[in-house]
Parts: structure tokens; sequence; C-alpha cells
């Protein structure tokens, strides 16, 4: 199968749980935290969901690949919320980062989510890097909640 | 809410509070901190009753485990209730009930340890913001505080032993500078001095000296 990497003008869709949403002192939702970017001792790769594997508008690919995430068989809590970035955006930052990182963007789809994507080469102790992508280039946020269960 | 309000049916664990870790203070900390760590030294020796064998529990369910971690860092937090004033202190209270909570809470992700709560604990005594951080927490257990200043961010991971791992972004004269660090709490307050913390921690009339 040949290895599809996601273009550059498209997006990537990431889960981020409550505890990693940044949040001021009465728990308004400001963004995402660097954290949320941060693998697990054990994960290889970082996960997102491709949000232009879907038709339509890019309100429509993002409403998607949410739905997509909240089908699969990942825990989607109340109050957490979505990163959304631009491939090539996430990509030129890990680049120009002084430790030069070449990060890969691949379609890589499961079972249980076909715009599966992975995001390879990760960074695993860089966290300026991953505060500087919640800040900036991956910082658009959308929280669960305010995103219908339905078609809107 | 009283200083120590545990949002649900109290149940017989205090062993668990017993065995509570709590790290020491790095060398050449303050009164006030050393004051703190025995405080919390005290705290964390068992009583008479408790002294005894004890049975090996089974794993505890991460209800249990976001339950536990939540008393003990309310108890902790109310041994040194003297430097935190009254509604502050609530509203922290308020806070860590938020980030705890089981529904919310994300199930591959332990609870922050106590060792990490300990140095938020001492870092707050410190810093003495008036304003009180955004909470969050990382996947492996540490608690992270967060100040945000329109633009300007100050993002502090509380690590064990008193040491915090931090990065900023702020404006300063039209231009955007970033820095990071890992630091001992002791030596925080100065390394953050040229960014000018009171953008984010205004002044400190909400903590009191003892």
């Amino acid at each position: 199968m040949p290895i599809t990497y996601l273009p550059l003008e498209h997006h990537v869709v990431r889960y981020v749980p409550w505890s990693r949403l940044r949040k001021d002192e009465d728990d308004n939702v400001i963004g995402v935290l660097g954290a949320a970017f941060k693998l697990r001792a054990q994960e290889d790769y970082l996960s997102a969901t491709w949000a232009e594997f879907f038709q339509g508008t890019r309100a429509d690919c993002i409403f998607s690949a949410i739905k997509a995430i909240r089908a699969s068989s990942f825990s989607v809590t109340p109050r957490s919320g979505f990163a959304i970035g631009n491939v090539g955006r996430v990509k030129d930052a890990c680049l120009a980062d002084k430790q030069r990182h070449r990060i890969r963007i691949i379609h890589e789809p499961e079972d249980d989510n076909k715009a599966h994507s992975a995001l390879r080469g990760w960074p695993r102790d860089n966290d300026p890097l991953l505060d500087l992508l919640a800040e900036d280039m991956w910082s658009e946020t959308v929280l669960n909640k305010d995103v219908p269960h339905s078609n809107p | 809410m009283s200083a120590v309000q545990i949002p649900r049916a109290v149940r017989a664990d205090h062993a668990h509070l017993g065995r509570a870790v709590i790290q020491k203070p790095s060398a050449g900390v303050s009164g006030i901190s050393k004051e703190i760590a025995d405080r919390l030294k005290r705290f964390a020796e068992p009583s008479p009753t408790f002294l005894g064998s004890r049975n090996v529990s089974p794993p505890k369910s991460l209800e249990e485990q976001l339950y536990d971690g939540l008393a003990a860092f309310k108890v902790t937090t109310a041994t040194i209730a003297m430097h935190l004033e009254r509604e502050w202190r609530s509203r922290l209270f308020l806070q860590l009930d938020s980030l705890l909570a089981l529904d919310d809470w994300d199930v591959e992700d332990p609870p922050p340890s106590t060792g990490s709560f300990s140095t938020f604990l001492r870092m707050l005594i410190l810093l003495r913001p008036a304003r009180r951080p955004g909470l969050g927490a990382t996947n492996d257990g540490i608690l992270i505080a967060t100040w945000t200043s329109d633009d300007d961010r100050l993002t502090i991971d509380c690590l064990d032993k008193d040491i915090a791992r931090w990065h900023l972004a702020v404006t300063i004269e039209g231009e955007r500078e970033r820095a990071a660090g890992i630091t001992p709490l002791l030596r925080l307050n100065e390394v953050l001095l040229p960014y000018g913390p009171q953008r984010w921690f205004e002044h400190a009339h909400y903590v009191s000296s003892p």
C-alpha cells in the first residue's frame, strides 16, 4: 500500500482532554497546552485525524473529523476539546526548531477511524517547541460541547 | 466552603493519606519553606492507629485514585492554610475539583503525584501570586500551572523535589520573546524577573505571611 503524506495545505485535528486545555483561573478555556502534543512513553507517533479526508467546506471537514474521533474507541469527555493544525505550518515549525525535527504526517487509517493520521518523527523531549505549536501553529481550538452531534 | 471540603461521601481510606509521599525541599530553603516542609512531614507520619501491619490492597480504580489524590491535595493544602487567603484557597479547591473530575479525566493518565502537588504549593507560597493559576496536568502525573495575560503566557510544570520546568512567551517593546528553563523553586522568582512577572501575578494582597 503506497504511503500517503498529507498535503501541506490540509489540516489535522487532535483530541485534547480537559487536563491539557489551557485555562484561566476560573476555568475558562483559552487554548491548548503544549502538553497536549506530548507523546506518552509507549507511543511512537502522535495521533491525529486528517480533516480533508472528508468532503465539503473547511467547517464540514473539521466537523466530520470530530465525528470520526467521537465514533472511534477513544473516550471523548464532555469538557474536552479538539486542536486544529495546518500540516505545512506544523512541519515547518518542527523543522525550524534548532533540533530540526523532520516530521512526516502520514495517513494511517485504523479500523475505527479511517481518517487517522500518524505524525512520525515527533519530538519526544522538546517542550518549548510543543509550547510554540500550542500557542501558534496548532492553536485553533474547538470545544467538544460546542460541536453538535448531528450535522450542523 | 470550609477549608477542607471533599465533594463526596468520606470513605475509610485514611491509610492512604498516612502513606502520602511528601517531598523534602531542596537545600538552602527559606524559613517559610522549612516550616511548610515540617508540617507536611508531620502530616505524612501515620497516627498510632495505623502503625500496625497493613493488608495489601487490590489495585485502585481510576475513581479511587482521583478521589484519594484530591483528598490528599486538599488536606495538604489545609496544613499551610495560614499562607493562603480563605477565598483564594476555596477557589483553588474548586479548580482542583474541576481538574480531577472523573467525567473529564483521561483514563490513560495517572493523577498528578503528591510530589508534584507539594512543589505546586511551595511555588504558590514563594511566588505569592494574587491571581490563581489555571491548572492542567501532563500525561505522566505532573501538575501544570499557567498564567495568561493577553498573549503573554507563563507555563510551569511542577516537578518533584521543588523543581519548576517553565516556558514563557511575552511581547516586550513590540518584540516577541520566548524563554524556557528548569529551575529550583527558590530561584524561580529571580529568573522570571526580567520578563516582568507582575503581568501574570499582579499584586500579592491575597497571600499572607504567617
